[in-house]
């Protein structure tokens, strides 16, 4: 990203409920892992990650279903980068 | 953020390793005497014994909240059920973080290179800006706004800022017929504006490192909230500065001006410019300060800006014979009777100028360390999750807000955001939002409020330079002085920010995911 890309990022009203298409892959925190399953919350929409994760871990998934009505979706695993320290 | 090599896939149990570090590092190791809540004892003390010393005493001294917190660390032992090794141990724990390390090393830096641009003149050189200018009254507080916040751009200290704009834009304001409230307003938003965009403001740096974002990413993208409310100051000041009279006085306002306007002191422009660019474009922020404070020493000695015992002076016992075979060197003095033998200088006295600060920050990760291990962190967080924080527009709101009540209560700003980090942190992430977004809701909203709160320290810092006033001009009556409530309505761009976020959080402007763009690591070389 250039320097002027910087000071341009985000200059826009983002959604509090993302959006995912089926096969993007992205990088999110886990952020609820109770009741055995792990969720990664963005904004005020949901991926249910199909293995179990502790919260706060860092985790690259591909997204695997996404059902704009709702703003829920499901993500496959794809690695786990580190956990949030502080 | 702890990252691990990407060492590929291991077999059946691919994140096996991962998971099993990640397991052991949740494990809480101290109990206490009264529960989990107990191991907040040592913040909460602290929290107690800031809000007396600052705000009910008005003692902005730093060193004295660092004693605070080593009091808390000790009362807090003695509620340890078991061993107290545990307790002991997680203070060093918490002192070897990162997060402190990172926060320290860009403040010794950061203290360098500002007091080195000090040394130059760069005050000066706005005072010749101002008297070039030639605003008259009405357009003084605008005029006084702009520059102070490029001084505090530039050397990042917004306390500096307001003392070295109220010792000497506010007496000539005053003699202009600006408003004299008016006038110490613009120099408290030119303050806020400083310290929330440089790269080398002391919060500026917490809230990078405590939301794991590079520092010259999040300086890039705070612009955008910075901007638009700095714009409108700016009108505002304006409009204000032609309503709202000001109070006559017999003298001439160039006077005060003349003295000290060096418009060769405008070159650490070029400085400041230096390390903006450079932290942007991505280097290490050690770097580009690095670069700033080469070309800010090089100016100092080509431009004969500061002579190089200003910046670094070894100021020998006259019974060193070495000294004294070298006391023809421009940066070694022989002490004179009366005279302590020491180190000084504008690269001394800026590093040394955050030690108390340092050493506050360490014990203050080491108390929220034992928080965490005590299980009391937890707790609150998820009280706060359940039932404040439930939705993301919710979550960003008690950002602000929390940001807003806890520098009501810690005045000096930098010790409140570094308090209230790990709350944000943890709220931000439950809603994966951005590092960059993270950093710029705490401190945008600690900028503002520290200069804006009656017993801020922003604020009683220009106060007590103003003190000095009457002693320096015969014409200025202790009558002219500006009382530190009477300001509050006018910190145009600290309102502002405030407002703004609170917009932000309610419109989703300027809101990034972590899925959206990554945050540069914050030690990358």
């Amino acid at each position: 990203m250039s320097s002027l890309e910087k000071f341009l990022a985000g200059w826009r009203f983002r959604s509090r409920t993302p959006t995912f298409e089926s096969g993007v892959e992205l990088v999110a925190y886990v952020t609820d892992a109770d009741g055995g399953t792990s969720v990664l919350r963005i904004g005020d929409s949901r991926l249910e990650l199909d293995e179990h994760v502790p919260e706060d871990a860092q985790v690259r998934v591909r997204v695997t279903a996404f059902d704009d009505e709702t703003h829920r979706g499901e993500a496959e695993l794809l690695d786990v980068l580190g956990t949030a320290t502080f | 953020m702890a990252r691990r090599d990407d060492d590929g896939d291991t077999g059946e149990e691919p994140f096996e390793a991962e998971l099993a570090e990640l397991a052991q590092q949740d494990d809480p190791a101290i109990e206490f005497y009264g529960g989990t809540a107990v191991s907040a004892l040592p913040i909460g003390l602290f929290i107690v014994w800031a809000i007396v010393q600052s705000g009910l005493f008005g003692i902005s001294d730093t060193t004295g909240l660092v004693i605070g917190m080593l009091l808390s660390l000790i009362v807090g032992m003695l509620f340890v059920r078991g061993n107290w090794k545990g307790y002991a141990n997680t203070i060093f724990e918490g002192m070897t973080q990162r997060v402190a390390a990172t926060a320290i090393v860009a403040w010794l830096w950061a203290g360098m290179f500002a007091s080195t641009l000090q040394a130059g003149g760069f005050v000066d050189g706005l005072v010749w800006a101002a008297t070039a200018l030639d605003v008259g009254a009405a357009l003084f507080p605008a005029a006084t706004f702009i520059l102070a916040a490029l001084l505090a751009t530039g050397i990042g200290t917004g306390y500096g800022t307001a003392v070295a704009f109220t010792t000497l834009f506010f007496p000539a304001g005053v003699l202009l017929g600006a408003n004299p409230v008016l006038v110490f307003g613009a120099i408290l938003s030119g303050a806020v504006f400083g310290d929330n965009l440089a790269p080398v403001s002391d919060t500026t740096i917490v809230s990078a490192v405590t939301q794991d974002a590079d520092i010259g990413g999040v300086v890039a993208s705070r612009f955008k909230y910075a901007i638009v409310p700095a714009m409108i100051a700016f009108v505002a000041y304006v409009v204000a500065g032609n309503l709202m009279p000001g109070i006559e006085v017999a003298g001439q306002a160039r006077e005060i001006f003349v003295e000290s306007a060096n418009p060769a002191g405008l070159l650490h422009l070029v400085s400041m410019g230096v390390v903006i660019a450079t932290a942007v474009r991505g280097r290490h922020i050690v770097e580009a300060i690095s670069w700033g404070l080469i070309v800010a020493v090089a100016f100092n000695l080509l431009f004969d800006l500061a002579p190089p015992a200003d910046m670094l002076l070894f100021r020998a016992p006259a019974r060193s014979g070495v000294a004294e075979a070298v006391a023809w060197l421009p940066i070694v003095e022989i002490a004179g009777s009366g005279e302590s033998p020491g180190v000084a200088g504008s690269l001394y006295s800026g590093a040394a100028g955050f030690f108390p600060l340092i050493v506050l920050t360490l014990l203050i990760v080491a108390g929220a360390r034992i928080m965490i291990r005590g299980g009391g962190f937890a707790a609150l967080q998820e009280w706060l999750l359940s039932t404040v924080a439930t939705s993301v527009t919710r979550a960003e709101t008690t950002m602000v807000l929390g940001t807003a009540a806890v520098n009501a209560m810690i005045t000096i700003n930098t010790a409140a955001e570094i308090a209230i980090a790990p709350y944000i942190s943890t709220i931000g992430r439950r809603f994966n939002l951005n590092g960059y977004r993270r950093a710029n809701i705490l401190d945008a909203n600690t900028s503002a409020l520290g200069y804006i709160f009656p017993w801020a320290g922003g604020v009683l810092v220009g106060i007590a330079a103003m003190q000095g006033l009457p002693g320096q001009y015969a014409w200025f009556e202790p009558s002219m002085m500006v009382n530190p409530v009477a300001v509050v309505p006018y910190v145009f761009h600290g309102w502002l920010l405030v407002a703004t976020f609170l917009f932000a959080a309610w419109t989703g402007f300027g809101r990034e995911y972590v899925s959206d763009r990554e945050a540069g690591e914050v030690g990358r070389v």
